[in-house]
């Protein structure tokens, strides 16, 4: 004889989200990063970097899956967007391969920190970054020709430097970069903070290329794209081969993402990116407060 | 680094994804089609996806490192295959450019590119995380 539904105790909790359908969520995920996408592109953003803020704040998923998906979803970008950037001089491979080094070294380190660290400090220090990131979002703005007055010894030992066609001066624009160990110093910061959270680190690439070694800001924004298809390599073995890769959030992910990029190319010209990019920081923000508050347990 | 391998940098980059995704879509087309088996039920998985990575391994019995290479015929470990492709890109770009280098005694190159490979080598090889 049934006594009717049974009663919860007050202590216990039900997870909503695992009796929904199995393709629901990895569904909805598609969904969400094709429009993630979509706004990456037209608000100028990484969709790398808005990914592990955004889904970690509004998916079931763990903060770990999460981020291993986020550098998964980097790297797919960057690669699809790499070699077309090499073929246009707008990625140099030369000023590429000193940086990656010491970024993909440090990643591998930041992965294997990211998932020894508890998941409450995860949360907060993500919550920071997200926080951070906005910070350099709103003020950040690149210098479009740094003043460079001469390359330091490991610059001009290794050659950092090159020309590119710069299609809205009509003419070739000669380049060399200055502060080389200083910028080599960022990069270890940079490739650790990649490897711990699973953000893409172009948000923190173009001013450390630009603002500091002093590429151009174009040469900076490309060189920055392939330089994530080798410091997220890294990362993602690691998470790869801790078991942290669950296809029904990957590949959604990375699929959702791409077709969205996509889509987002084609409706640039009639977007409005000013609109769009406030929208997204205004997201990031949200989902950033919301990450230090549940990181400090002020947040279930 | 010479525009020869700026360029060819750039075309293994290009075609390695282009074969990464192909063999990432049509795996993962398999696995929840029901074609490749799962080796965890596909209508079990919203019960582990909130689980640490560490927990999810211990209730799903999924191996770390390279152990998924043994359940290739699973979907989920088939599409592993698929992302395990998609890391190795960068690597192989690596290899394709280090003869040109060499023989044009690029030397600070040549040697930031094999300590880089070393470095992604050493990733992809798991040794790092090695744990049973």
């Amino acid at each position: 004889v049934s006594l009717g539904p049974p009663i919860l105790l007050a202590t216990e909790t039900v997870d909503v989200t695992a009796t929904v359908a199995w393709w629901v969520m990895p569904l909805a995920l598609f969904l969400a990063t094709m429009v993630l996408g979509v706004l990456a592109v037209i608000g100028g953003l990484g969709g790398g970097t808005i990914f592990v803020p955004l889904v970690s704040g509004f998916f079931p998923f763990h903060l770990d899956f999460v981020r291993a998906a986020g550098l998964l979803v980097a790297l797919a970008g960057a690669l699809a967007a790499g070699p077309e950037l090499l073929r246009r001089n707008l990625a140099d491979l030369r000023l590429v391969l000193p940086v990656a080094l010491v970024a993909s070294a440090s990643s591998i380190a930041g992965a294997h920190l990211g998932l020894a660290l508890p998941t409450s400090w995860l949360q907060l220090a993500l919550g920071a970054v997200v926080v951070l990131i906005t910070g350099v979002m709103i003020l950040g703005r690149g210098l479009e020709f740094p003043e460079v007055a001469g390359p330091d010894a490991l610059g001009r030992a290794l050659g950092l430097g090159g020309a590119y066609y710069e299609t809205s001066l009509g003419r070739t624009i000669a380049w060399r970069v200055h502060r080389t160990w200083t910028g080599l110093a960022a990069f270890v910061l940079i490739g650790l903070m990649a490897g711990v959270f699973g953000i893409g680190a172009g948000w923190a690439n173009v001013p450390a290329l630009n603002l500091l070694m002093g590429a151009p800001l174009k040469i900076a924004a490309g060189t920055s794209v392939v330089l994530l298809s080798i410091t997220d390599t890294s990362a993602a073995w690691v998470y790869l081969h801790e078991g942290a890769v669950v296809p029904l959030i990957v590949v959604p992910s990375v699929a959702g993402m791409m077709i969205g990029s996509r889509i987002g190319v084609q409706i640039l010209d009639r977007a409005h990116p000013r609109v769009i990019r406030i929208v997204v920081i205004a997201m990031l923000l949200f989902a950033g407060v919301r990450a230090l508050l549940k990181g400090l347990g002020a947040w279930a | 680094v010479g525009v020869t391998e700026q360029r060819l940098f750039a075309r293994v980059l290009r075609a390695g994804t282009a074969v990464s995704v192909a063999v990432l879509v049509l795996a993962f087309g398999a696995y929840v089609a029901g074609v490749a088996p799962a080796r965890v039920p596909l209508d079990e998985m919203p019960r582990y996806w909130g689980l640490a990575v560490g927990e999810y391994l211990r209730q799903t019995g999924l191996p770390r490192g390279w152990g998924w290479l043994a359940l290739l015929r699973h979907g989920e470990t088939m599409t592993l295959a698929g992302v395990s492709l998609l890391t190795s890109v960068s690597i192989v770009a690596y290899l394709a450019i280090l003869p040109g280098l060499l023989g044009r005694r690029e030397a600070a190159l040549a040697l930031i590119v094999m300590a880089e490979l070393g470095i992604l080598m050493l990733a992809a090889s798991g040794v790092l995380g090695a744990r049973p």
